[in-house]
């Protein structure tokens, strides 16, 4: 993955629910259920519109106030994950 | 009713428990919730547990979690709230499992309440309202094939041996037929099958083409506000805070309509979510029958009271608009409590329906145990 890619979640396969500043899914065709904390949370919300990775990592950093460097690595390996988990299109 | 009065009158709990519906439902402001929880002293294991009566917890967490209470204070709301979402999620698969098999064995049955509802009334979000059994909606000609599949399936049921013997009765007497397994994790699922919306004491004059039409496309707002108008008022008397929040998000910003017979219920759950949800006040003028029955229905939602089925009996007979009316479910009523059930029928083998009336009257007086108890004494 790259900055410039143009990322968007993947949620049709999977069924949702929100608990507080949590989200619970469950991927209907593996039977797996993931939890995704309060910070990934905020992240998965940003991923319901197409979005490239620059402009999510700066608005996450305007957002939680952290440094541009820490606020990259974070996101790109949540992105990994959800990436390996099939909860991910890239444009 | 104010918060602060059902504070003091009743308790901060419930109190908080009505503030966070009214925050869920926008009648009232984030910031009241904040200031009522400054300055109350509230158990958060009463709130909890009075959230547990009125089938509110996923509602309570969703609002309280928003103004950032410590972790603890909600644990056991998370925690609830967690399983059930996980739960909600093998159910919906198992019912649209279930859906499927039926389907294959030309059965068709309509996934409805529940989980369907949760899903059109509530944004999609399947763990946001409690429920306990999956709803399907069968034709009652359909019910012995359908008992051989979810037979084959590994579910049980009570209710088998007085279908089989005696189908008329039982779809006269009944309105569904339940069944029950364990999953694989040990987690009970449980399905009901409706052929007719309404209980023996309702009249029956309601069925779901009247309610829901014909048309098979996915069920709307509208059908569903008839549907729990029916469910919700008539059958139960409006029995939680859940069923009024339902029927708010139902209704919020509509313009609904219900069939004549379903009119005075629909103002009765006007009157109660006026009171208790601080919705707008009714503008049809309603009767003194109906407004003594929404205090008494007030009171016992504030004390969260669970209701019995004698309770729900005499509900019916008292909301009766007219002397005739009233007498007419008492008769109903003494009908009911007479009706021999899959208990009677289970318990002994006897030639003919009308028998099994006797062998109610020896099951409630507990005749054979008291034998029982002699000879062993003896």
């Amino acid at each position: 993955m790259n900055q410039e890619d143009i990322i968007r979640r993947n949620d049709e396969n999977f069924m949702i629910s929100h608990l507080g500043d949590e989200v619970v899914l469950m991927d209907i065709q593996q039977g797996h259920y993931i939890n995704i904390n309060p910070v990934g949370s905020v992240i998965w919300e940003k991923l319901a519109a197409p979005v490239t990775i620059k402009d999510l990592i700066k608005s996450l950093v305007e957002e939680f106030d952290i440094s541009t460097a820490q606020c990259e690595g974070d996101t790109l390996k949540f992105l990994q994950k959800l990436r390996q988990h099939h909860m991910l299109n890239i444009q | 009713m104010e918060i602060d009065a059902i504070s003091q009158t009743y308790s901060p709990e419930i109190a908080c428990v009505i503030l966070c519906c009214r925050v869920f439902i926008k009648t009232a402001a984030v910031t009241d919730l904040e200031h009522f929880v400054a300055h109350g002293d509230i158990d958060w294991e009463e709130v909890y547990r009075v959230a547990t009566l009125h089938r509110v917890r996923p509602i309570v967490y969703r609002v309280l979690n928003n103004i950032h209470l410590p972790e603890s204070t909600l644990i056991r709301f998370r925690n609830y709230c967690h399983a059930l979402s996980v739960f909600a999620f093998e159910r919906q698969i198992e019912s649209a499992r279930i859906q499927q098999v039926l389907g294959q064995q030309g059965i068709p049955v309509r996934m409805y309440k529940g989980l369907d509802f949760t899903k059109v009334v509530y944004g999609g979000d399947i763990s946001l309202r409690e429920f306990t059994d999956m709803d399907m909606m069968i034709a009652p000609g359909q019910l012995s094939a359908m008992v051989n599949v979810m037979k084959a399936e590994g579910y049980v049921c009570s209710q088998v041996e007085y279908l089989r013997r005696f189908p008329t009765d039982f779809v006269a007497n009944k309105k569904d037929i339940c069944f029950y397994k364990r999953s694989p994790l040990g987690r009970l699922f449980g399905f009901e099958f409706h052929y007719r919306p309404t209980k023996f004491m309702m009249d029956q004059s309601l069925g779901f083409d009247e309610l829901l039409g014909k048309d098979s496309s996915p069920f709307t707002h509208e059908q569903y506000y008839r549907l729990m108008v029916l469910n919700h008022g008539a059958s139960d008397y409006y029995p939680n805070l859940r069923s009024l929040v339902d029927i708010v998000m139902l209704s919020q910003d509509r313009v609904m309509d219900v069939p004549p017979k379903l009119r005075r219920y629909e103002r009765l759950g006007k009157e109660l979510t006026s009171q208790l949800l601080n919705c707008p006040a009714p503008a049809v003028p309603a009767d003194r029958t109906l407004l003594k029955c929404a205090t008494l229905i007030t009171e016992w939602q504030l004390t969260a009271t669970p209701r019995s089925n004698w309770e729900k009996m005499y509900m019916h007979i008292r909301f009766s608009p007219s002397i005739l009316h009233k007498l007419q479910s008492m008769a109903r009523a003494v009908r009911y409590s007479a009706l021999p059930n899959e208990k009677d029928i289970n318990n002994v083998q006897l030639p003919s329906f009308k028998l099994y009336y006797l062998a109610k009257i020896i099951r409630l007086l507990n005749i054979s145990g008291r034998f029982k108890k002699v000879f062993s004494w003896s």
